[in-house]
């Protein structure tokens, strides 16, 4: 598997690790969550078979955490960009 | 010399001589040969046993798929089993011995079993041996199995790994993987890879050798095909020199991983035999093997030949055999109509054809002696009465036609389909996305068939007894028709059940001349086409590689990335090395004659009486900087970070969302939004990360920079009564009184025209200073404490004295008296966080019922009854109703105090103090009494010294 | 049973007439419209709970549909240990138990699963290792579940090719080992149960894939299948990696991530290795004599079933730092098992958001050793709609309250990323 790192260029999985599921959003004032929220923010995950966006660091690279559009079946990776640059439109969504 | 050599052009030096032992005897070949077409030349026809009922074996092929030739190899450190013998190279003084056999490959005790093969069927030891349990027969059933032995001995070559990047890989130097080469190589970067030691003649040597752009792989094998177009192959080395001693000569094989835009398969096709009775006896060959021994090394492996075929190729072996004068006393061909122009030049050759006629039998107890021939119908379903006939030979070649070899291609997820034209299986489609069959490998056999294959995938056994127990298909794995039928008869439809249930494909060669024979009689035996049976998954990798291969320079220091201290000096000085969180740490320094429990003694005295030096260069240094730090940190610890004034140091315990103690370590702040996060050694690396994933992924806005500083300085910590006098000496432009620099603060300062900070952190309740200094003046200033010390007893400490220390004095060690289940609430912090108004990582989950639980595991003291009794950490604390109470996390008898003491988590344990709890060890009860954990110095007076 | 047990008389006799006349193991018939209880699944725990719904429950209106064949996912895919040296008391309560039914089951199934209880050793290689262990043992002690402490000269007989000192740095201290762990020939186990199951009249159906749920007022009744629609008023779930597809098909997500488990074996060889090693690397010797080796999970998410190279030679080269002597010995195949991880290492036995629908997930790197106990657990859920005794941590809700049992260690996870 290879990952299109924005800064380093097209490397070797091995030099990335993963994050998990990309855009769990962490609840604004946890506090105020009910357990069920909050569960669902800490545990409860999409897992598709199939388009995944997920967040990969580029821990053996530049160290930047990436948003990472990747099919779990394939294993081929449709597009990688900084966190928070949206992916462009022209991207094949899967 | 021997007497199968033949006459003419071989790719051998008839010139030079060379003597090799193949069990105990002596023989001679030539360079260029393999032990297999050196034993053939040599007339040794029986090499082997089989796997299960220890059939004898002959050699097979000529090639890397071979079933049945299975040799140990080399003496020594040097024995390998299992070695093919079409493969390997012969050399001078080779030593070669069969395996599995008992006493002799001759006579083979085992071999009795055969007797027997009636009543053990596929999948017989499921049916049986269940009273009185299946352990009782197991030993004797291991013992039996396997194939070669192992010398276990430490394997004394190295291996080597080896990246490469191109263009186009082509695998396979046959016509059409030299063409495809060539073009790319006008414009592309390309490799060629082989099994083979040479690429083509002389001539096209040159040519290949004057391409810049082609890299050429001899003797190296492609295994796997993985994601996104990275290719393992291995290259064998050692064929090339000799073979011992090798120690030091450079690595043995060299694994290659190789990542390609495009992957071409000039893979080519491996031979199918054909499935008759007895047709595992040595002397029965594939076709193109006996080809190949005739052409390339002019042995023929028998005297005289009978060819057995469903199509036309096979009939290049007898032209081949009969043009070096071997006799070939038939060709007895399925096909009713062969195609007109080789059956005129068979016979015009004088060789007796046999259409329409089948091999029926064979005999021959040690190797093959006479075929039985006999007439069937076009469909091959029947045989015609009074048509049989015995045919003396001592050599049969068979073919059942070609299988392209697809596996890289189904790896790289490529699609096959069945070829009724070949009877096996092709790629789906040209031009897959990233792999590429051409030749032989797409299905495109040569030369074009003058008549076309006849697909037989069982030849009827003659007369009335059932002989399809005695129809091999798969050679290396004693698999007959009768154990493919028996499968379906059971149920076991599905070509991956067939292939668990009689093993069929899963030996060592993975089933390359057998998988297809293997599905289609399936398919036979349950009314379906091999197209809709399929074929098991091709799994990498295509040829067995050796262990060390894989490992390749990861061996040594590389196998394990120990992380190591800065200071070179503890090893050369009685330091006991183990690993302490990924890092090599002394466990304690011993010196002559000493016990590892009197070192630790001698340690932990020192540090209590006079002053102890701890090499702490492993503690986590992470640098967080920026307007927005104090909040940042303030998110990330349980702590108050938002109070916490420049010059000051604070404890700081780190939860994870879920609530779960992490790490802990110690922060200082150095200036405005400027910190230093001394993390835990095992954390120094995790906590970075977790940090940059917090800052990167949910914060971004927050103004925080964060520099990993761990491996820049080494940290040395004095500590003892006397810490203060002898870091006096060092006579550094601070004052270091306790009023003007006292507890939890921090200095920073320079000292020989470098940066020196110090912290006054303790881990050991005695006063201590850690002082970092850059990581390359560690040993120096280490040596230099030592010797201004030296006057006041101080005294190197290792981990296991810091552990008696820190327990003495009560202090949580996070991943020791914690686990992953332990929150802040267990370990005394309810109270601190109440007083804490922000949010931080792991709050929330802290309200969740079952971390408010009153009857959690809390971390406590206990003072044991026996006050010698050590207690073993990991003791359980069990309840008046048996049930557990809690466990012992750490313990020591404390020096100080001259008795036990330990600490433990126990149930509800911090509404219990004063009470009893009573330990089981090994089946023993023992008392305890809950108290506070801290034992040594309760008010930290000697801390605040 | 006695009808169906499989001896050696039974050999002997079908010996004669040529193997002809086996009967098959199961029936392929064809799916009815209406089950009482559906199973979807037929790995080794949906073939269990089917075993146990009409043996234990009397329910046989049955069916297990399977998307491909039986056993084909992590039951035919795993590297076949089983042991119940855990370290939380419902664990080992639960991973016991199934221990217990595996020493039965050759006989209870009449087809031998060549269980093999060789011992299970865990090898400590820090001091800090060492002590965690003796808390492991005491654990598993106090349990009823012997297990001991090994000095490293009981290791060194016990693994005569270990390597105490590696040249890596890494040092031996000791280990411990539960005698009764060992490995089992996995396809067997499910081809016992399915036979078993298909005997007490529950009806197996392979390729039979499962394409949507029909449901009415926010409870289940039927599947959707390639076969058509088969109705259940009650559906268990035991599909491993692919559990959140399913979910998905329900409308709800799970606390689940699919990844790729890779192992792996060598050539056969005459032994060499007399135990189950479970530590630095995972490593048995089959009957046949390879080497079966697991290589841990990829950590990403992935579906692929497809192996990498990475993994393996990672556990290569912690292996022969190990066993020095293995390095001539070549590695001859590689595959790669789907598992369903859930953030404490422990499965999911409980009701799902959908009423009528069950799930048995979660299993992660460990469901083969929990396949009979799985199997009542799950019929007994199926069969009553409450949580059996002995699985009742293993609720859905845990995630919720907080009661998570954290097993990453005894479960083999000890140096995953951290999931959350």
């Amino acid at each position: 598997m290879q990952i299109p790192c924005p800064y380093c260029g097209t490397r070797d999985a091995l030099e990335f690790t993963w994050g998990g599921q990309a855009a769990v959003v962490r609840p604004a004032d946890p506090q105020s969550c009910s357990d069920e929220e909050w569960c669902r923010y800490l545990f409860i995950r999409s897992n598709p078979r199939g388009p995944h966006h997920e967040r990969w660091c580029h821990t053996y690279g530049c160290g930047q955490w990436l948003d990472v559009w990747r099919d779990t079946l394939t294993h081929v990776v449709e597009h990688a960009a900084l966190i928070g640059v949206p992916r462009p439109r022209s991207e094949p969504s899967a | 010399m021997t007497q199968r050599r033949l006459n003419g052009e071989a790719l051998i030096d008839r010139t030079r001589l060379l003597t090799f032992t193949f069990n105990g005897r002596r023989y001679q070949g030539h360079p260029g040969d393999t032990l297999a077409s050196a034993l053939l030349a040599n007339g040794v026809k029986r090499v082997a046993r089989s796997f299960k009922l220890h059939r004898p074996r002959g050699i097979f092929s000529a090639g890397l798929e071979e079933p049945s030739a299975l040799v140990t190899v080399g003496d020594g450190p040097y024995r390998e089993v299992n070695v093919r013998a079409t493969e390997a190279p012969l050399h001078e003084g080779l030593v070669a011995r069969s395996q599995n056999c008992w006493p002799t490959v001759n006579f083979d005790a085992a071999a009795a079993l055969g007797l027997f093969a009636r009543f053990l069927p596929a999948g017989f030891y499921h049916k049986t041996f269940k009273w009185p349990a299946w352990g009782w027969y197991e030993g004797l059933m291991r013992r039996m199995a396997g194939l070669g032995r192992l010398n276990g001995i430490p394997d004394p070559d190295h291996y080597a790994t080896q990246y490469h990047h191109c263009d186009v890989l082509v695998i396979g130097a046959g016509a059409a993987g030299l063409a495809a080469a060539r073009a790319a190589a006008a414009v592309e970067d390309v490799v060629l890879l082989d099994s083979g030691d040479e690429f083509g003649g002389s001539v096209l040597r040159h040519e290949l050798a004057a391409l810049p752009r082609l890299l050429l792989l001899p003797r190296t094998t492609a295994m796997g095909y993985y994601d996104d177009g990275l290719v393992t192959a291995l290259e064998r080395i050692d064929e090339v020199r000799a073979p011992v001693p090798r120690g030091t000569q450079g690595p043995r094989q060299r694994l290659w991983k190789i990542r390609a835009a495009r992957v071409v398969l000039a893979t080519g096709a491996i031979e199918r035999p054909l499935v008759f009775s007895n047709n595992d006896r040595p002397g029965i060959m594939l076709a193109s093997a006996v080809r190949t021994y005739v052409t390339r090394y002019a042995v023929s492996p028998g005297t005289c030949a009978v060819i057995f075929t469903n199509n036309d190729s096979a009939y290049a072996t007898a032209f081949a055999l009969h043009e070096r004068g071997v006799k070939v006393a038939a060709v007895v061909d399925l096909r009713q109509q062969p195609g007109a122009g080789l059956a005129a030049r068979t016979r015009g050759a004088g060789i007796a054809l046999h259409a329409g006629y089948a091999v029926v039998d064979t005999r021959g107890r040690s190797a093959l002696k006479t075929v039985a021939i006999a007439r069937c119908d076009p469909g091959v379903t029947r045989l015609l009465a009074g048509s049989l006939q015995w045919l003396r030979c001592d050599l049969l070649c068979v073919s059942g036609g070609w299988d392209p070899v697809v596996h890289l291609y189904a790896q790289a997820g490529g699609k096959l389909r069945f070829d009724a034209r070949i009877a096996g299986f092709v790629p789906q489609r040209q031009g897959h996305r990233k792999a590429e069959c051409i030749g032989a490998a797409a299905g495109h056999i040569d030369p074009p068939s003058q008549a076309p294959l006849l697909p037989v995938w069982r030849i009827p056994a003659w007369g009335r007894r059932d002989r399809r127990s005695l129809q091999w298909i798969d050679l290396a794995h004693d698999v007959t028709v009768a154990d493919i039928e028996l499968a379906a008869t059971e149920g076991f439809r599905s070509v991956e059940h067939m292939k668990r249930y009689t093993t069929a494909g899963m030996a060592v060669d993975q089933g390359k001349t057998s998988n297809v024979n293997a599905l289609a009689l399936l398919g036979r035996a349950t009314g379906r086409e091999p197209a809709q049976v399929g074929t098991t998954t091709f799994r990498p990798p295509f040829h067995p590689v050796a262990i060390g291969a894989l490992a390749g320079g990861r061996v040594d220091q590389r196998a394990q990335r120990f992380r190591r201290l800065p200071l070179q000096w503890h090893a050369e000085h009685g330091g006991v090395m183990e690993d302490h969180g990924g890092w090599l740490r002394p466990a304690c320094y011993l010196e002559s004659g000493e016990t590892e429990s009197q070192a630790i003694d001698r340690e932990v005295r020192a540090a209590r009486s006079a002053v102890a030096l701890l090499d702490s260069s492993s503690l986590g240094k992470i640098e967080v900087c920026g307007e927005d730090a104090a909040q940042f940190l303030n998110r990330l610890y349980v702590n108050n970070v938002r109070t916490l004034e420049p010059g000051r140091l604070r404890y700081g315990l780190m939860l994870n969302d879920n609530g779960i103690i992490i790490d802990d370590g110690v922060l200082a702040c150095l200036g405005e939004g400027r910190y230093m996060v001394n993390t835990s050694s095992a954390g120094a690396l995790n906590t970075h990360f977790w940090m940059e994933e917090w800052l990167q992924c949910e914060w971004r806005s927050m103004r925080v920079w964060i520099a990993q500083q761990t491996a820049q300085w080494a940290t040395l910590t004095l500590s003892g009564p006397k810490a203060r006098t002898v870091l006096a000496l060092l006579q550094l432009p601070v004052n270091l009184d306790g009023r003007e620099f006292p507890h939890m603060h921090t200095r920073e300062t320079e000292f020989e025209g470098t940066a020196l900070r110090l912290r006054r952190a303790s881990f050991t309740g005695e006063l201590s200073f850690e002082i970092d200094v850059p990581a390359d003046r560690g040993d120096a200033l280490w040596c230099r404490l030592l010797e201004l010390g030296a006057p006041h007893g101080i005294m190197p400490i290792g981990m296991e004295a810091l552990d008696v220390l820190r327990v003495e004095k009560g202090f949580l060690e996070v991943g020791t008296d914690t686990d992953g289940d332990t929150s802040p609430l267990d370990v005394g912090w309810g109270v601190a966080i109440s007083k804490k108004a922000e949010d931080f990582i792991g709050r929330r989950s802290l309200r969740r019922p079952a971390m408010q639980s009153a009857a959690r595991l809390q971390l406590v003291g206990l003072l044991p009854a026996e006050r010698n009794l050590r207690l073993p950490v990991g003791t359980h604390a069990i309840g008046a109703a048996g049930d557990i109470d809690g466990h012992v996390t750490s313990s020591c008898v404390s020096p100080h105090l001259e008795r036990s003491v330990a600490l433990a988590r126990v149930r509800s344990g911090s509404t219990r103090m004063g009470q009893n709890v009573s330990l089981d060890i090994d089946g023993g009860r023992y008392s305890a009494v809950i108290g506070s954990t801290a034992f040594y110095d309760p008010k930290g007076e000697r801390l605040d010294a | 049973m006695g009808r169906m047990a499989h001896s050696i008389l039974q050999l002997a006799r079908h010996a004669i007439s040529g193997h002809q006349r086996w009967p098959p193991f199961w029936r392929s018939p064809q799916a009815r419209e209406r089950y009482d209880v559906l199973i979807i699944g037929g790995g080794g725990h949906g073939l269990a709970t089917a075993y146990y719904l009409a043996r234990n429950h009397g329910i046989r209106r049955a069916a297990v549909i399977e998307r491909g064949w039986l056993g084909g996912g992590n039951t035919g895919r795993n590297t076949a240990i089983v042991r119940s040296n855990y370290l939380a008391a419902p664990s080992i309560r639960f991973y016991d138990f199934s221990l217990r039914q595996y020493e039965g089951l050759s006989r209870e199934l009449g087809y031998n699963i060549m269980l093999s209880q060789r011992g299970v050793v865990n090898l400590a290689f820090s001091r800090h290792q060492l002590r965690l262990m003796n808390r492991r043992v005491n654990a598993l002690r106090h349990a009823g579940v012997a297990s001991e402490l090994l000095t490293t000269g009981q290791i060194r007989r016990l693994m005569p090719l270990l390597r105490e000192q590696s040249s890596a740095g890494r040092r031996l201290f000791g280990g411990f080992i539960q005698r009764r762990g060992g490995v089992v020939r996995h396809d067997a186990v499910a081809w016992g149960y399915a036979r078993a199951a298909d005997a007490l009249g529950v009806d197996i159906i392979q390729d039979c894939e499962v394409t949507g749920f029909q449901t009415r007022n926010g409870a289940v009744t039927g599947v959707e299948t390639r076969h058509g629609l088969i109705s259940a008023p009650r559906v268990g779930i035991a599909v491993a990696g692919s559990s959140s597809v399913l979910a998905a098909k329900l409308g709800f997500d799970l606390p689940i991530t699919s990844m790729a488990l890779q192992a792996m074996v060598s050539e056969p060889v005459k032994p060499v290795l007399d135990v189950v090693l479970d530590g630095a690397v995972y490593v048995s010797q089959s009957d046949r004599g390879e080497l079966v080796i697991g290589g841990g999970t990829d950590v990403y998410t992935s579906y692929a079933q497809r192996s990498g190279i990475q993994r393996v030679e990672d556990t290569m080269a912690t292996l022969i730092d190990l066993f020095p002597a293995f390095g001539r010995l070549r590695f001859m195949r590689q595959w790669a098992g789907l598992v369903d991880l859930t953030p404490d290492a422990s499965p999911i036995l409980d009701s799902s958001p959908v009423n009528g629908v069950c799930l048995s997930c979660g299993w992660g790197t460990y469901g083969f050793k929990a396949i009979p106990a799985g199997g009542v657990a799950f019929a007994h859920l199926l069969a009553t709609g409450a949580s059996h005794p002995m699985a009742q941590a293993f609720s859905l809700g845990r995630f919720q309250s907080g009661a998570l049992i954290d097993e990453g260690g005894s479960a083999g996870m000890d140096d995953r990323e951290p999931l959350l």
